[in-house]
């Protein structure tokens, strides 16, 4: 009975889909300020120095993202001298200001942190899993969503080392300037809760 | 009419499973007896599993994970072989799972949540005879590729002392992931220990061993030459059957260590709890392993590219035997491990199965019953590697040929059984059987590689020149220029009487060194750990 619906739902989400496929998504907006755990505001998508922006999803006591940690540092200090912003997100409501700095001393992580208890920049991003990695060029425009590399196959199948640096070669394409290309990847890992989330979100 | 079988078939396959169930009914109960004595506070695993927002929180990775069966950690596929501490979920549980994450996660009713599990905050077996810890903490790196390491704890017993159980406690538990636990009677390695400024020494090697046959650390002994092993997530146990290891006198424990990066530096300086039996147990515990010697004298030689890899082997036992427990050892290319009995009735009795294998596992099972296989049983072990760049854990890429050998690049590939005699009287009858398979092993290699027939008829004591030439021509990476033929018998004589440092015909244990030790055990007939005139001329008077 309710079939031709269903098939008009089909119709509109395969074309959602092909627009990210093809295309790029609206750009973030331009005003977005993120305030990090110390207080202080950053406004990625103003400054003129910045080439691209990366939001990177964190979770306190998943070992997959804590593995990251070296990695996630090696690329804040390269990248942010190439003129790439980098912000470390906790979207995890259980893991306060004090946690989150806690834990960015325990595994030296250097990168601005921003919690992202409401999920806002986790949809705008539209990531589920930690670690996982949002890359968007200087107008706001996502142009990669996925994990860090392919150090993990799958849970509990562990390379012995990552044979594609995914989020490297997406930085590396957008600052040699070449015209981005939306792509996505599967990130291994915990999934983000959105259990408590009002329903308009997810 | 389809339709509905296919319907019985769905609800069949899920009856026990409620289709909204809740926490406290449902999920609690799968939850405490399954996870939480490892997802708990001080515990290896990394997040508690304790209460309902704990569980409700991570209710997807909960399903995931459990319906690949990465979780909870329990390897052997189910109807091969039943073992105690089994960890594995039901279908109905995992259905059960899946259903609370799609519906919602209901907490339920208050008073229908069971009473969360009490763990012994200490030992759990109690307070051990024993406790011994590495003298010095070992850094972890943050990241990098995983370390095999391994490390001394020296005893200085004046005693021999047999080993009924153990609990491996370490200090780092998110970095340490398996220990295996080596004795080592020769002295080496001690001196390795800390020979280049930190603690333990690299890999797996050096390990001296005493040839004394049916001793735990046989070179022959299923247990890998020591008391055995631990993994996360393990639970000590005490050995069924009265039975223990043998720890002799003056023996240092060697513990080799398999750690991960976790991210941050961390500090592991292990403890084991021993538990001693008080006499020497009636029964003696064998290893055998099919294929025999980890593979080594079966001419593992994998193609690049090849994803199905097999090697076979079978033993009968010629004494009826009670098998204890089993395990397997490959590399980062094993694929599966599989065993089978064939009873003299021809009946056939499945044994053990790993159909994923993972080398972080190197598990090792114990039967919840010891299995009675009658004399005239034949063992079948097979297993399977896979050479392809398909295979995530395979270290090349492209990948490469793959021959067996020591290092974790190279493989090896056994199951492996730890059995008794059912009559402690054919002890000895089974131990030349078990030695008599590798020795078969090899000449059936050999035969089929230089396509000549090799002595004649089943081997004897008296072969013994053959079944070394074989093996030596099977020693991964060397000997390439040793061929069945030329005056190997002079070479070999020669390098004998180099080992003889004191110059009085025979070779004694301290006079072995590591490199000849591989070859000594097939001159050293009675496994006495020495080679003796009587066996030297054995090989030079033929």
């Amino acid at each position: 009975m309710n079939r031709p619906r269903q098939i008009i739902w089909f119709a509109a989400l395969l074309a959602l889909a092909g627009a990210w496929q093809t295309g790029l998504a609206a750009p973030a907006k331009e005003k977005l300020v993120l305030t990090d755990i110390n207080g202080k505001n950053h406004t990625p998508f103003t400054s003129s120095k910045t080439k691209a922006v990366v939001f990177l999803f964190l979770l306190r006591d998943c070992p997959v993202s804590n593995v990251y940690s070296p990695e996630i540092t090696r690329i804040h200090k390269e990248y942010s001298r190439k003129g790439v912003s980098l912000y470390l997100v906790h979207p995890d409501r259980d893991t306060n200001a004090k946690a989150a700095k806690a834990h960015a001393i325990e595994y030296k992580l250097t990168a601005p942190l921003v919690l992202d208890h409401e999920h806002k920049l986790t949809h705008l991003a539209g990531v589920e899993v930690t670690p996982e990695a949002a890359v968007f060029d200087k107008k706001g425009h996502l142009v990669y969503r996925g994990r860090i590399n392919n150090l993990y196959a799958d849970f509990g199948k562990k390379r012995a080392k990552p044979t594609q640096h995914d989020l490297r070669e997406s930085l590396d394409a957008l600052l040699s300037g070449r015209p981005p290309v939306m792509r996505t990847t599967k990130a291994v890992g915990c999934y983000i809760d959105f259990s408590n989330d009002k329903k308009s979100n997810k | 009419m389809a339709l509905a079988g296919f319907a019985a078939l769905q609800t069949g396959t899920t009856a026990a499973a409620k289709a909204k169930p809740t926490f406290t009914e449902d999920i609690a109960p799968i939850i405490y007896n399954n996870c939480t004595e490892c997802h708990r506070a001080g515990q290896a695993a990394p997040f508690t599993l304790q209460t309902y927002n704990d569980v409700k929180k991570r209710s997807r990775l909960i399903a995931k994970v459990t319906q690949d069966r990465y979780m909870p950690p329990w390897h052997p596929v189910e109807g091969h072989g039943k073992f105690i501490d089994e960890r594995r979920l039901t279908d109905d549980e995992l259905a059960t799972l899946k259903n609370w994450h799609k519906t919602g996660m209901t907490e339920g009713p208050a008073d229908k949540l069971p009473k969360p599990p009490k763990f012994a905050s200490d030992w759990l077996l109690g307070e051990p005879d024993m406790i011994v810890r590495m003298p010095k903490a070992y850094i972890m790196s943050a990241d990098g590729s995983d370390i095999y390491r391994s490390f001394v704890i020296p005893l200085d017993l004046k005693e021999d002392k047999w080993v009924a159980g153990f609990e491996v406690r370490p200090s780092a538990r998110a970095v340490l992931h398996h220990v295996i636990i080596r004795i080592d009677q020769s002295g080496e390695a001690r001196k390795a220990d800390g020979a280049k400024g930190t603690p333990g020494f690299s890999g797996m090697r050096g390990i001296g061993r005493s040839s004394r046959r049916g001793g735990s650390n046989d070179v022959f002994s299923g247990s890998l030459g020591g008391l055995g092993g631990w993994a996360v997530g393990g639970t000590p146990r005490i050995l069924p059957l009265g039975l223990a290891r043998k720890l002799p006198a003056g023996a240092d424990i060697v513990l080799n260590s398999h750690f991960h990066p976790s991210g941050k530096e961390e500090e592991e300086q292990t403890t084991i709890g021993l538990y001693f039996s008080d006499k020497k147990p009636d029964r003696t515990l064998i290893g055998f392993q099919v294929p025999p010697v980890f593979g080594s004298i079966s001419g593992l030689d994998i193609p690049a590219g090849e994803s199905n890899y097999e090697l076979k082997s079978k033993f009968t036992t010629p004494v009826d035997i009670d098998l204890i427990g089993v395990g397997a050892h490959m590399h980062y290319i094993g694929h599966t491990a599989k065993a089978h009995a064939t009873l003299p009735d021809s009946t056939i009795k499945p044994l053990f199965y790993i159909d994923d294998w993972d080398f972080n596992w190197q598990g090792r099972y114990i039967y919840d019953e010891p299995i009675r296989l009658p004399a005239g049983t034949t063992v079948e072990g097979t297993v399977s590697f896979d050479n392809s760049a398909a295979n995530p854990h395979n270290q090349f890429n492209p990948p490469r040929r793959v021959r067996w050998g020591l290092e974790s690049s190279d493989e090896m590939g056994s199951v492996i059984f730890s059995a008794v005699p059912a009559s402690e009287a054919d002890l000895d009858e089974f131990n030349a059987a078990v030695r008599d398979h590798a020795v078969d092993e090899a000449r059936l290699m050999a035969e089929r590689r230089f396509g000549s027939r090799v002595g004649s008829g089943r081997s004897g004591r008296g072969n013994i020149t053959d079944r070394l030439e074989q093996f030596r021509n099977r020693r991964p990476g060397g000997n390439t220029g040793s061929r069945l033929g030329g005056d190997w018998r002079g070479r070999l004589g020669e390098r004998l009487r180099k080992l003889d440092k004191n110059n009085n015909g025979e070779i004694e244990p301290d006079e072995i060194d590591e490199s000849s030790r591989r070859y000594i055990r097939f001159i050293d007939t009675n496994k006495d750990g020495r080679v003796s005139k009587e066996e030297l001329s054995q090989i030079s008077g033929r």
